[in-house]
C-alpha cells in the first residue's frame, strides 16, 4: 500500500516509527508485566520479583464465586449470541437491499448503543422493566447486552453486503428463486465469514461487558461482575491470573476471527 | 531546485533526454527487464507497446523513479537518476487511473505541483488558468474530481502534468478507460499537443492502433526485452520477428524453406517466391491478412477451404483452413464465391511476405 | 414505513412485487425492529420521563417539573462533576487520537514486512476486557504499586511517588490507554483504503512524504480519525469503571454521580435528568464531528 511512503519516507519515516514502536510498548508492557505478576510468588505487586509460582492459577479452579460466574457469563454469550444474530442479519440485509421511507432514521436507531455509554442504556432499561415491575436476573443482562451488540452484528453484516455484488440476487431472482430462497441459498453463504466475526466478536463483548450488566444484574454475577467486586478490596495475584488467562483467550479469538476472515476472502 | 535546472539547460533536439543503458530489473526471481538499452530523444513521442506483463510499465517507471534498476543505469538529460526519488525527478506522469486526489477540486488538483514548489500565488493561478483553457475544463475548475466524466478526468490528469512543463511526459495507457469514440480524439489531440508544446512524451500501450496513431516511434516490448524499435511505418512494414508481426496488425504464418536456388518454398514445395539471398534454411513465412487475395481455385496451386466469413463494413475476414494451418484473409468483395465449404485460391504479391528464420 | 415505490401509481403486476416486498421488509426487519422499540426506543423515552419528575418523600411523584434541570444548573457539585466529565473526554480523545494516528501510521506505511502482525497487535486490546485494561493500571500505578517499586528498586526516587493514583492524571492516562486502538483501528482502515496512485501521483508532482502526508494522507484518513474520535469521546465521556477505581476526589464524574443517584441516593429522575445531559452532550459531540467531516469530504 505505502511502497512509495516507506522507501522515500526520510525523516518522516523515522519519526513514525519512533513513535508508533512507543505506542505498541506503551500498549503491550502493561500486559506484559500483568502476566509477569501473575506467577509471582509475592502477593505484592513489588520489583524485584523474589520467584514464581502456579499456585495463583491453581487456586482459580478452587474459587466457587469465581466458577459460578464464569458460568453465568457464558450463559449470558450464549444467549445473546443467536439472539443478536437471528435479529442482526435479517434486518442488516432488508435495510441494505429494501428502499423505504425512514430507512436512514431507522439505521441511525439502531446505532444508537453504540454512542451512548452503556451505563445509561442500562440504566434505561432497568427504568423500563421497574415501570413494567420486572424483576432483574441474567435473563435482563441478557436483554440489555442484545440491545448493545445488535448494532455490532448489523454493522459487520452491512460492511460485508455493500462488498457483495447485488447482480448475484439479480441472478438468483433471475434463475427462478424467490427473495427468501435467494437470501437463504446466495446471501447467506456469501456472509458466513462476517457471521462468524460477528459471532466471535459478541461473544467476547458481552462476556467483557461491565456497565450494562452493573445495572441490570440480579442476585447473579458474571465474570466482569466478580472482577469488578474484587477489585474494590484491591488487587490480588489471583485477579492478575484471571486477568492473564482473558487476555490469552481473547488472543486465541481475535487468531481464529482474522483466520477465519483471511480465508473467506480468498 | 536541480529539477527546474535540468529543464532548462539546451541541448539540441534529438538528442536524447532519456537513456537506458543495459538496464535490467527484476522483482525477486522475476525478471520484469531485461538488458534493456533504449534512447528516448527530445522532442518525439515514443510509445512502448507490448502485451500485459511485458515490462513496459515497469520501464515507464524507471523513469519517473518508482522503481530502481537493478543493474544498469537511467539517465534524465545526461545525469543518471539512481539516486533522486521521484519528486525530486523533472518528469510528470499521467496515471492509468488517473490518480485524481478526490479531497481537492479541479483547479487545486492542477495546481498541487506549483503550489509544492512554492510558485507565487499569482503565476499558479495565471498557469493553471492557462492550462484548464487548454485543456478546455475552464467552466468545472471548482468542482470535485467525482463529478466528471471519464474524458474530463483524464484531461485534468493531463492538466496537472502538463502544468509542472516536464522535461518528459509520461502516460500510462492515457486512453484505457475511455470509450473508442472519445479514445480516438484524444489520440489526436495528445498528438496535437505534442506538436504545439513540443513535448517529449513516453506512453506505455498495449493497443497497436494507439501506437501507430500517436508515436514517432515505436518500442516493442515483450518478457522484459525490447524486441523491435522504429517508427510506426517500419514496425509494421518491417517486422524483424514474428512477435512483432503478430502484434501489430496480425499475421498469417506458414512453414516453410529457402532451397540452394534462393526459392522459397512452403512445405509442400509450393514456390512463393525467388532471388533470396541467403544460404538454404527453414523459415517461417509471414503475409498479412489484407496482403492476400482470394482467386479462383484453378488460378494457383496455393488453395484453402473457406471456414466462415465475417462481414467488416469496408472488407470482409475470411477465415480459411489448409490442411492443419489457419489462415486469415482480409479483402474487398471482389470475388464472389467466397462461401463456407468452398475452395479458394491465395494469392500474394512476394514483396508483401516477409520471412523468419525458425527457432 | 411505505415502501417508497408505492409512491407512483403501479401497474398491477408491479402492486403485487411491492406487496411482496412489503412482506419480506416486514419479515426480515420487522422483529429487529420491535426488539428496538420496546429495549431500546422506550427505555430511553423512560428516561427522558423520568428526568421530569420528582423525588418527594421517598416517592416519585409522576408530574411534570423541570427542578432537576434547575437543580443541576445550580449546584455546583453536579457543574463540576459535567465539567470534569468533559474536561477527562477531551484530553483522553487528543491524546487517543495524536497516539492512535501515529500507531496507525506507523504500522500502514513504515512496518514493511511485520505489517499483518503489528495489525494484529491492534486488535487484540478492542477483543480484551476494558475492566481488565482499567486495572491493570491500578496494579502499576498504586503507591506499593509496580511502577513506584521498580522506580525504588532502580533508584531513580528513594520513596514512593503518591501522585501517580486516583487524580485526573491516572485516569486520563488509563483511559487513553484503553482507547487508542479505537482511534488507529478505524484509521488504518482509512489509510489502507487510500489508492496507492494517490501517494505516487503526489510524489510524481514534487511532493516528498512529508509534503504527500499533510496534503493527501491527513485529509484522506479524516474519515477514521472522525469515527474513532466519536467512540473514544462518547465511550470516555461516560464511563464510570475508572473514574471508579483510579479516580480521585479531584475527578468525581457524572457517571459516578449518576450511579449515586440510582444507588446509595436513590433520586432515580435526578439520575435520569443527568443521563438525559449526558445523551445531550453525546449526540451534540456526534453532530459536531459528523458535520466536520461532511464540510471536509
Amino acid at each position: 500500500m505505502g511502497e512509495a511512503m516507506r522507501r522515500w519516507g526520510g525523516g518522516l519515516g523515522t519519526l513514525f516509527r519512533i513513535l508508533g514502536i512507543t505506542s505498541l510498548l506503551f500498549l503491550y508492557l502493561p500486559i506484559v508485566v500483568l502476566i509477569l505478576f501473575s506467577f509471582s510468588a509475592g502477593r505484592t505487586f513489588t520489583f524485584p520479583i523474589i520467584g514464581y509460582t502456579t499456585h495463583w492459577y491453581a487456586a482459580l479452579a478452587e474459587n466457587s464465586d469465581l466458577l459460578r460466574s464464569l458460568k453465568n457469563s457464558f450463559l449470558v454469550a450464549a444467549g445473546v449470541v443467536p439472539l443478536t444474530l437471528l435479529l442482526g442479519i435479517p434486518a442488516a440485509y432488508a435495510l441494505s437491499r429494501i428502499p423505504f421511507r425512514g430507512r436512514g432514521v431507522l439505521e441511525h436507531v439502531f446505532m444508537l448503543p453504540l454512542m451512548i455509554p452503556g451505563l445509561i442504556t442500562g440504566l434505561s432499561i432497568l427504568l423500563l422493566l421497574k415501570e413494567f415491575n420486572l424483576g432483574l436476573s441474567l435473563f435482563s443482562v441478557v436483554l440489555g447486552h442484545t440491545v448493545a451488540c445488535l448494532p455490532v452484528v448489523m454493522a459487520q453484516v452491512t460492511a460485508r453486503l455493500r462488498t457483495l455484488d447485488p447482480r448475484l440476487e439479480e441472478a438468483s431472482q433471475d434463475l427462478g428463486a424467490g427473495t427468501i430462497e435467494t437470501f437463504l441459498r446466495v446471501v447467506l453463504p456469501n456472509l458466513t465469514t462476517a457471521i462468524v466475526g460477528s459471532a466471535l466478536l459478541v461473544f467476547i463483548l458481552s462476556f467483557d461487558e461491565i456497565a450494562i450488566t452493573f445495572m441490570l444484574t440480579g442476585t447473579e454475577n458474571t465474570l466482569p461482575m466478580y472482577i469488578w467486586a474484587s477489585l474494590r478490596r484491591g488487587v490480588s495475584p489471583e485477579l492478575c491470573a484471571i486477568a492473564a488467562l482473558m487476555v490469552a483467550v481473547s488472543i486465541c479469538l481475535v487468531f481464529t476471527g482474522l483466520r477465519f476472515s483471511k480465508s473467506g476472502a480468498e | 531546485m536541480g529539477s527546474t535546472a535540468l529543464l532548462k539547460s539546451s541541448v539540441r533536439e534529438g538528442d536524447a533526454i532519456v537513456s537506458f543503458d543495459r538496464v535490467e530489473k527484476r522483482f525477486g526471481e522475476f525478471v520484469a527487464i531485461e538488458d534493456l538499452s533504449l534512447d528516448v530523444r527530445r522532442g518525439e513521442f515514443l510509445t512502448l507497446l507490448g502485451p500485459s506483463g511485458c515490462g513496459k510499465t515497469t520501464t515507464l517507471r524507471l523513469i519517473n523513479g518508482f522503481e530502481l534498476p537493478t543493474r544498469g543505469t537511467v539517465a534524465i538529460d545526461g545525469q543518471a537518476v539512481s539516486d533522486l526519488p521521484p519528486f525530486k525527478r523533472c518528469v510528470n506522469t499521467v496515471f492509468q487511473s488517473y490518480a485524481l486526489f478526490p479531497h481537492l477540486t479541479v483547479e487545486e488538483n492542477v495546481a498541487y505541483g506549483l503550489v509544492i514548489k512554492r510558485l507565487p500565488r499569482r503565476d499558479v493561478e495565471s498557469r493553471v488558468r492557462d492550462m484548464l483553457e487548454r485543456v478546455r475544463l475552464s467552466d468545472k475548475a471548482k468542482r470535485r474530481p467525482r463529478d466528471l466524466s471519464g474524458g474530463q478526468m483524464q484531461r485534468v490528469a493531463l492538466a496537472r502534468a502538463l502544468v509542472n512543463e516536464p522535461a518528459v511526459l509520461l502516460l500510462d495507457e492515457p486512453l484505457g478507460a475511455l470509450d473508442a469514440k472519445l479514445r480516438r480524439s484524444m489520440q489526436f489531440e495528445l498528438r496535437r499537443m505534442h506538436q504545439d508544446l513540443k513535448l517529449t512524451i513516453v506512453c506505455v500501450t498495449h493497443d497497436q492502433e494507439e501506437a501507430l496513431t500517436m508515436s514517432d516511434r515505436i518500442a516493442i516490448m515483450n518478457s522484459g526485452e525490447l524486441i523491435q524499435l522504429g517508427t510506426p511505418r517500419e514496425v509494421f512494414e518491417r517486422p524483424t520477428c514474428r512477435f512483432v508481426a503478430d502484434f501489430i496488425g496480425g499475421c498469417n504464418f506458414l512453414a516453410g524453406s529457402v532451397d540452394g536456388a534462393g526459392v522459397v518454398k512452403l512445405t509442400d514445395g509450393i514456390a512463393i517466391k525467388d532471388g533470396d539471398s541467403g544460404p538454404p534454411r527453414k523459415v517461417t513465412i509471414a503475409v498479412r491478412p489484407q496482403n492476400i487475395s482470394l482467386v479462383s481455385p484453378e488460378a494457383t496451386p496455393f488453395t484453402a477451404i473457406v471456414r466462415d466469413v465475417a462481414y467488416l463494413g469496408t472488407m470482409q475476414r475470411v477465415a480459411l483452413e489448409r490442411g492443419e494451418v489457419s489462415l486469415h484473409a482480409d479483402c474487398p468483395e471482389n470475388y464472389a464465391d467466397i462461401r463456407p465449404g468452398g475452395l479458394v485460391g491465395l494469392k500474394f504479391d512476394p514483396e508483401h511476405i516477409a520471412l523468419f528464420e525458425e527457432g | 414505513m411505505a415502501v417508497q415505490e408505492g409512491l407512483t401509481a403501479p401497474s398491477s403486476p408491479e402492486r403485487t412485487r411491492l406487496w411482496s416486498q412489503t412482506g419480506i421488509l416486514v419479515l426480515f426487519l420487522g422483529p429487529a425492529a420491535a426488539y428496538a422499540l420496546i429495549f431500546l426506543i422506550l427505555p430511553y423515552a423512560s428516561v427522558f420521563r423520568f428526568s421530569v419528575w420528582a423525588v418527594e418523600n421517598y416517592g416519585i411523584h409522576q408530574e411534570l417539573t423541570a427542578a432537576n434541570y434547575l437543580r443541576i444548573a445550580e449546584n455546583p457539585l453536579y457543574r463540576a462533576a459535567i465539567r470534569n466529565s468533559l474536561l477527562v473526554a477531551g484530553i483522553v480523545t487528543t491524546a487517543s487520537v495524536v497516539i492512535g494516528y501515529a500507531l496507525a501510521v506507523y504500522i500502514a506505511f513504515f512496518s514493511g514486512r511485520g505489517q499483518s502482525a503489528l495489525f494484529f497487535l491492534l486488535v487484540i486490546p478492542l477483543w480484551t476486557s476494558f475492566l481488565l485494561r482499567a486495572f491493570i493500571w491500578r496494579m502499576i500505578l498504586g503507591r506499593q504499586g509496580i511502577l513506584n517499586s521498580a522506580l525504588l528498586w532502580v533508584g531513580v526516587v528513594d520513596k514512593p511517588i503518591d501522585v501517580l493514583l486516583f487524580n485526573m492524571f491516572s485516569v486520563c492516562l488509563t483511559l487513553t490507554y484503553v482507547f487508542i486502538p479505537f482511534v488507529a483501528l478505524p484509521v488504518y482502515a482509512a489509510l489502507e483504503k487510500i489508492p496507492k496512485d494517490l501517494i505516487e501521483a503526489s510524489m510524481d508532482l514534487g511532493g516528498s512524504a512529508w509534503v504527500t502526508f499533510r496534503r493527501i494522507i491527513i485529509p484522506l484518513s479524516l474519515p477514521g480519525v472522525v469515527t474513532g474520535a466519536i467512540f473514544t469521546f462518547c465511550l470516555s465521556f461516560g464511563d464510570f469503571v475508572t473514574p471508579t477505581l483510579l479516580g480521585g476526589p479531584d475527578v468525581l464524574m457524572v457517571s459516578s454521580v449518576i450511579i449515586n443517584q440510582f444507588g446509595a441516593s436513590f433520586d432515580w429522575p435526578m439520575g435520569s435528568a443527568l443521563a438525559v445531559i449526558v445523551i445531550v452532550i453525546v449526540a451534540t459531540g456526534v453532530a459536531l464531528a459528523t458535520q466536520l467531516e461532511r464540510r471536509n469530504g
